[in-house]
C-alpha cells in the first residue's frame, strides 16, 4: 500500500515538474532566443532551419557600438531615466508625506493623482506635441524629463505613502517638541526610516522611464533618442537587420532585468498600486 | 495644530501645481481642439468648426473599427491571461523544490522593454527564418503569415499580450494566495471538501478583491496599448490590429489632423477615467 502510495506521489510530482517546465518554456524560451539571435551570423540567422549550435560572433554588438550611435542613445536614455527619477521620486516623497500625515484635501487629492496613473498616454500626446513644437521643446532632454516625471509620480507617490504609513507618527512628534521644524523632522528623522521606499520608487521610476516607447518616438529626433527609439531603426524599408536589433534589444532589457531581481519583493507593492502587500 | 495643518497645505502646493499645470493644461488645449479644424500639413491657421469634428467622428467608421480592435484585444488578452495566470498561480504556489526560482523567472517577460517583447516575437512569427513557422513545419503543417494574415494578425498580437501579462496575473494571484489564512481550509477538509470546492468556495471568494483590481488594472493596462502592436503590424493589415492608441496616433501624429485626433482622445479619456473610477472605488474598499 505504501508502495503504490509513492509511486503515484512520485508522478504527481514528475507531472508538477513537467507542467512547470512547459510553462516556463513558453514564456522564458522567446528571450533566450532573441540572445542567441544577437549572437548569431548573417548566414546562421537566415538559415531555413534555425540553429542551436552556432559559431558565436560579437560582429552584431560591434555593429551596434562602432557603426550606429546606438551608444549616445544608451547614454540618453540614461540620463533621461535618471533625471526623471531624481526630480520624480524627491517630490513624490516630499508631496506624499505632507498629504499622508496631514490628510491634505482628505482622500480626494491622493485619488485625483492615482486617475493620472490610468490616463493613457496617446491622450495627452496631441496637446504636449503642439505645446513643445511652439516652445521649442522638441527633440530636448527636458520634454522627455517633464512629461516622464508626470507619468511616474501617481505610482511614486503611493508607493511612498505606504511607506510613511509604517512609520508612527510619535517619532516625529517628538522631534517638533525638541524643537526641530516640519522640514527638519521630515529630511533627518522621517526620510531614513523610508530607505529602502525611496529606493524602491527610484526603481520603479528608472525601469518606466527607460522602457517608454511613445512620448521617445513623437518628441525627439537624433539629439535626445533614447534606446527603445533606436533599437526600432534596424528595421529598414528593405530588410529587418536582425542580428543589431537583437543585440541592441539585449543591451536595453539588460539593466531592467538585473534591477527587477533586486525589487521582486516589492513588485506587487508597486505594480498593484500598494493595494496589496 | 491649526498652524501645523495650514503649513503643509503651502508647502505641498507648489507640487500640485506643478502636476495640476502638466496635466489639465495639455486637456483644456485638447479640449479647445476638439472644437476646431487644424491640420498641420495644410496651414498653421486654427479655425472655429463647432461640433463638426465630435458629429464626424460618430460617422468614422474607421473609428468603429478600432473600437471594435480594441474590445477584442482587451477581452481577449485579459480573459486569457486571467485563466492562465491563475492556472499557473495555483501550481507554483504550492510549495515545491525550486519552485522560489520559479517565481523568480516568470517575471521576466513582464519587465521586458515593451519594444523589445514585440521585437522579439516579430522575429518568432518572421515567415521565412521565424521559430513559430519551423515548429509548424515539424508537424507537417503548412507555414502561416502570423502578422500579415488580416484574420491572424488579431491572434498573434494578443498572443504577445499574454506573454507578457501573465506573468503579472501569475505574480499577484500568487502573493494572494499565499497570504491567505489556512482555517477555512483546514474546516472545509475535515467536512469531505474537494480541491475543486476549495477552490471554488474558498479561494476565489476570499481573494475576489485582489481578483478584481488584477483584471481592472489589466483592462485599464491593455486599453492603452502602444508599443507592442506598433512594432509588431502597425494597425495592420487593413486596420486589423488598429486599436484605439494606434488610430489616435495615425490620425494626429500621421495625417496632422488635430481637431480630430483631439475628439478621438477625448472619447478614449472618458472610458478610461470610467474604468480607473470603478477601481478606485474598489482599492479604497479595501484600504
Amino acid at each position: 500500500m505504501k508502495q503504490y502510495y509513492s509511486i503515484r506521489q512520485n508522478a504527481k510530482s514528475v507531472l508538477l515538474y513537467v507542467a512547470v517546465g512547459v510553462i516556463l518554456l513558453f514564456f522564458v524560451f522567446p528571450i533566450f532566443w532573441a540572445c542567441l539571435a544577437a549572437f548569431k551570423s548573417r548566414l546562421d540567422l537566415f538559415s531555413q532551419i534555425p540553429t542551436l549550435i552556432f559559431k558565436p560572433t560579437l560582429s552584431n554588438f560591434r555593429d551596434v557600438f562602432y557603426q550606429q550611435p546606438f551608444l549616445k542613445y544608451l547614454k540618453n536614455s540614461l540620463i533621461i531615466a535618471g533625471c526623471t527619477t531624481a526630480v520624480t521620486v524627491s517630490m513624490s516623497a516630499y508631496a506624499g508625506y505632507l498629504i499622508n500625515r496631514f490628510r491634505i484635501g482628505g482622500p480626494h487629492i491622493s485619488f485625483w493623482i492615482l486617475t493620472l496613473r490610468m490616463m493613457p498616454p496617446v491622450v495627452i500626446i496631441i496637446p504636449y506635441f503642439l505645446i513643445f513644437r511652439v516652445m521649442r521643446l522638441l527633440d530636448t532632454y527636458l520634454a522627455l524629463v517633464l512629461m516622464y516625471s508626470v507619468m511616474n509620480f501617481p505610482l511614486a507617490m503611493w508607493l511612498m505613502m505606504g511607506f510613511f504609513q509604517e512609520v508612527p507618527r510619535e517619532l516625529e512628534e517628538a522631534s517638533w517638541i525638541d524643537g526641530c521644524s516640519l522640514w527638519k523632522g521630515f529630511i533627518s528623522v522621517v526620510l531614513p526610516l523610508v530607505l529602502p521606499g525611496i529606493v524602491v520608487a527610484s526603481l520603479f521610476t528608472f525601469i518606466f522611464s527607460w522602457n517608454e516607447f511613445l512620448f521617445a518616438v513623437v518628441l525627439s529626433r537624433d539629439h535626445a533618442r533614447t534606446a527603445p527609439v533606436g533599437i526600432t531603426l534596424y528595421i529598414q524599408i528593405r530588410e529587418i537587420l536582425w542580428g543589431q536589433l537583437m543585440a541592441s534589444g539585449i543591451l536595453a532589457i539588460a539593466p531592467v532585468v538585473v534591477i527587477a531581481m533586486f525589487i521582486r519583493k516589492y513588485l506587487i507593492r508597486g505594480l498593484m498600486l500598494g493595494a496589496l502587500k | 495644530m491649526v498652524k501645523r495643518k495650514r503649513i503643509p497645505l503651502l508647502m505641498v502646493l507648489p507640487v500640485l501645481i506643478y502636476l495640476f499645470a502638466l496635466t489639465i493644461v495639455p486637456l483644456v488645449y485638447m479640449w479647445v481642439l476638439s472644437f476646431s479644424e487644424y491640420n498641420l500639413s495644410r496651414s498653421e491657421q486654427m479655425s472655429f468648426v463647432g461640433l463638426r469634428n465630435y458629429f464626424d467622428a460618430f460617422q468614422d467608421t474607421e473609428f468603429y473599427n478600432s473600437l471594435t480592435v480594441t474590445l477584442i484585444y482587451v477581452a481577449a488578452a485579459v480573459g486569457i491571461e486571467f485563466v492562465l495566470g491563475f492556472a499557473i498561480a495555483l501550481l507554483l504556489s504550492k510549495d515545491f523544490r525550486g519552485v522560489g526560482v520559479f517565481r523568480t523567472i516568470i517575471i521576466m517577460p513582464m519587465m521586458c522593454t515593451p519594444v523589445v517583447a514585440g521585437l522579439v516575437w516579430r522575429y518568432i512569427f518572421s515567415p521565412e527564418i521565424g521559430m513559430a513557422n519551423y515548429l509548424l513545419s515539424i508537424l507537417k503543417i503548412p507555414k502561416l503569415v502570423w502578422l500579415g494574415d488580416p484574420n491572424l494578425a488579431v491572434v498573434s498580437v494578443v498572443l504577445v499580450d499574454i506573454w507578457q501579462w501573465t506573468p503579472f496575473v501569475v505574480l499577484v494571484l500568487i502573493a494572494g494566495i499565499l497570504s491567505l489564512p489556512n482555517e477555512p481550509y483546514e474546516a472545509a477538509l475535515i467536512d469531505g471538501a474537494s480541491s475543486w470546492q476549495l477552490f471554488r468556495y474558498i479561494t476565489v471568494p476570499l481573494l475576489r478583491n485582489v481578483i478584481l483590481i488584477t483584471v481592472l488594472l489589466r483592462v485599464i493596462d491593455a486599453f492603452k496599448i502602444f508599443d507592442q502592436i506598433w512594432v509588431l503590424t502597425r494597425g495592420g493589415p487593413a486596420l486589423r490590429t488598429e486599436v484605439l492608441s494606434i488610430f489616435i496616433y495615425r490620425i494626429g501624429l500621421r495625417f496632422f489632423s488635430m481637431g480630430r485626433a483631439a475628439v478621438l482622445s477625448i472619447m478614449m479619456l472618458f472610458v478610461v477615467i470610467g474604468l480607473s473610477q470603478i477601481l478606485i472605488i474598489l482599492i479604497r474598499r479595501r484600504a
